[in-house]
């Protein structure tokens, strides 16, 4: 008894905070899909334009979390430290914890879900605080730092960090489409993935002025250098995007594309009309690619806490055994990443710089890839049965709609789609995880998960997208550039 | 308990199994708030804040406004500094 009500005070945690906390309005009715484009497009601009630099911290910084900004839709050295990836973390979390009954949380009571909600949003923000004070502390925004700078960083941080949950709220709450904080990684990825290929603007190297994309630099090198030398260094500079990780990439986005077609179809069939026989498809990639977003979030928070560890209680001194174990953190040159480059425990949760370096260590390949690999099918299996759509929730659905599977009695639908369900998103989780570290052993630095991660949101929202503007999208303008 | 259930002992069994089963659906409680039909995360996406809590009630077009406003407020920082020469690192 005493163990069920320590439980049920976790959610109670945000008992204080629910009258204090903004809530966004629920749209009084259903929003047009005019409104819903316009939100959607809105929210995304503004993602962007918080890529401003951050005020008062030092330029050269040590990054040790470089390779887990895409996927997360962070960018070093901006207002977007973390990105959303304290929202998606708590969120992923908590719905994790709930679908597990590892908290209680009754979710036909009006109160327990309102609680629950607040919760992770409290949550997101305390974790943003958190992160934005272990790179305080760390020296990551340099040392010797003014009180007012301590002030000044937390302020924009976190303010930014608490912005960014009530927007992502607001397209949560059917503003826009589906998900918000999915619908930012999407914005940043695909920008950021324009960006490689054809940016315009240029960096001091120690070679000289370089172009940022890869395209561009190959141009560029093909003027001025000869012919061979050209092409190989357009394809291996490892300091800029590079021609190699721009083909993995659309390589990667093509397989997705792909992948997406592939379905299982069952049969079904109605009760009321006879003789109407139809198909619903169980999609290989039931899940999505949460389960790919779900291993990155479990390596992030393995890393930061490594580092915190490691430099915030150990001052990165090589000497101290922790620090030997866990991994000492060395700068690169160029970018400045903070990096482990000697065996121990961080460096084999991180993945490795280019194929070769991934070659010569392969114990570090495989450890990588199987951490992601048994993450996201774990968390496929599970979420395939907590998330809503479950074969129990789908066979409700279908007794709702009179449909059943053709063949099948009513009774046994739950059990068949129990036979197909999971097993598609194990399998889908398996190969996201495994398409995303052929990338990673390119080097490709966190850009293949990313694109992975994007690409499956996009079709999620795709699907909502499409199912809106055959309600009556059509007579709209945004709609009519659809329909053509 | 002695009266023989009208069709035999295997409807008896087969009704006391089916009331079992029902019985034990209704106990189940939802794992998620979309199971519960409230809308929330769905198999491919994640939806986090989809229930209106009684707390401080907001237009959208507030928070984005404010959202401009906190983001030209950190443009103003910089550029105030710029122009005073303090704080520059």
């Amino acid at each position: 008894m005493s163990y069920t009500n320590l439980l049920v005070r976790l959610i109670d945690l945000a008992k204080p905070f629910l009258p204090l906390l903004p809530e966004i309005e629920l749209p009084l009715e259903q929003l047009t899909f005019d409104d819903k484009v316009m939100y959607t497009i809105g929210t995304s601009f503004l993602y962007l334009l918080a890529q401003l630099p951050i005020f008062g911290a030092s330029k050269t910084t040590n990054d040790p979390i470089h390779w887990l900004r895409p996927v997360f839709g962070a960018e070093q050295n901006t207002l977007l430290e973390f990105g959303v990836f304290p929202i998606i973390s708590s969120g992923l979390i908590f719905q994790i914890l709930s679908g597990l009954k590892l908290i209680k949380i009754n979710f036909n009571n009006r109160l327990d879900r309102e609680l629950f909600q607040t919760l992770q949003k409290v949550f997101a923000i305390f974790q943003y605080a958190i992160l934005t004070n272990i790179f305080l502390f760390t020296g990551y925004y340099g040392y010797n730092l003014t009180f007012w700078q301590y002030i000044l960083i937390n302020f924009q941080l976190i303010g930014t960090g608490s912005v960014f949950v009530f927007i992502s709220e607001i397209i949560d709450k059917g503003y826009g489409f589906g998900s918000g904080s999915l619908t930012f990684i999407t914005i940043n990825i695909s920008a950021n993935f324009v960006t490689d290929i054809i940016a315009l603007n240029s960096v001091k190297t120690t070679r000289g002025y370089e172009s940022v994309g890869a395209l561009v630099n190959l141009v560029k090198n093909l003027r001025n250098k000869p012919f061979k030398n050209a092409i190989l260094e357009s394809f291996t500079r490892s300091y800029l995007p590079n021609l190699t990780q721009v083909y993995l990439t659309i390589g990667i986005v093509l397989v997705l594309i792909y992948l997406q077609n592939f379905r299982l179809e069952l049969p079904i069939r109605s009760n009321r009309v006879r003789s109407v026989s139809n198909v619903f498809p169980i999609k290989l990639l039931y899940t999505g690619s949460l389960p790919l977003l779900f291993s990155y979030v479990v390596l992030f928070y393995i890393n930061i806490l490594g580092y915190t560890i490691v430099n915030l209680v150990f001052k990165n001194d090589s000497n101290q055994i922790i620090v030997k174990i866990l991994g000492q953190y060395i700068t690169t040159g160029f970018n400045s990443n903070f990096i482990v480059e000697k065996p121990s425990i961080l460096y084999f949760f991180s993945p490795s710089k280019n194929l070769f370096e991934s070659l010569i260590s392969p114990l570090r390949t495989i450890i990588f890839f199987a951490t992601i690999l048994i993450t996201s099918t774990w968390f496929a299996n599970i979420w395939s049965s907590i998330s809503g759509s479950s074969p129990k929730d789908l066979a409700i659905q279908f007794k709702e709609q009179g449909i059943s599977i053709a063949g099948r009695r009513d009774v046994s639908i739950s059990k068949e789609l129990q036979r197909v369900i999971p097993v598609a998103a194990v399998s889908g989780a398996a190969i996201l995880a495994t398409i995303s570290e052929i990338g990673e052993l390119f080097g490709t630095n966190g850009k293949s998960p990313a694109i992975i991660v994007a690409v499956g949101a996009a079709f999620g929202f795709l699907e909502l997208i499409a199912a809106d503007f055959q309600q009556g999208g059509g007579s709209q303008n945004f709609g009519s550039i659809f329909g053509q | 308990m002695s009266s023989p259930a009208p069709g035999g002992q295997r409807t008896d069994i087969k009704r006391r199994n089916n009331a079992k089963s029902k019985a034990q659906s209704q106990q189940q409680t939802p794992t998620s708030s979309r199971s519960a039909g409230f809308g929330g995360s769905s198999a491919n996406l994640l939806k986090l804040y989809t229930d209106e809590a009684q707390g401080l009630k907001v237009d959208p077009l507030v928070v984005l406004f404010l959202a401009v406003g906190f983001i030209f407020s950190v443009i103003a920082l910089h550029v105030i500094a710029k122009l005073t020469g303090k704080f520059t690192s």
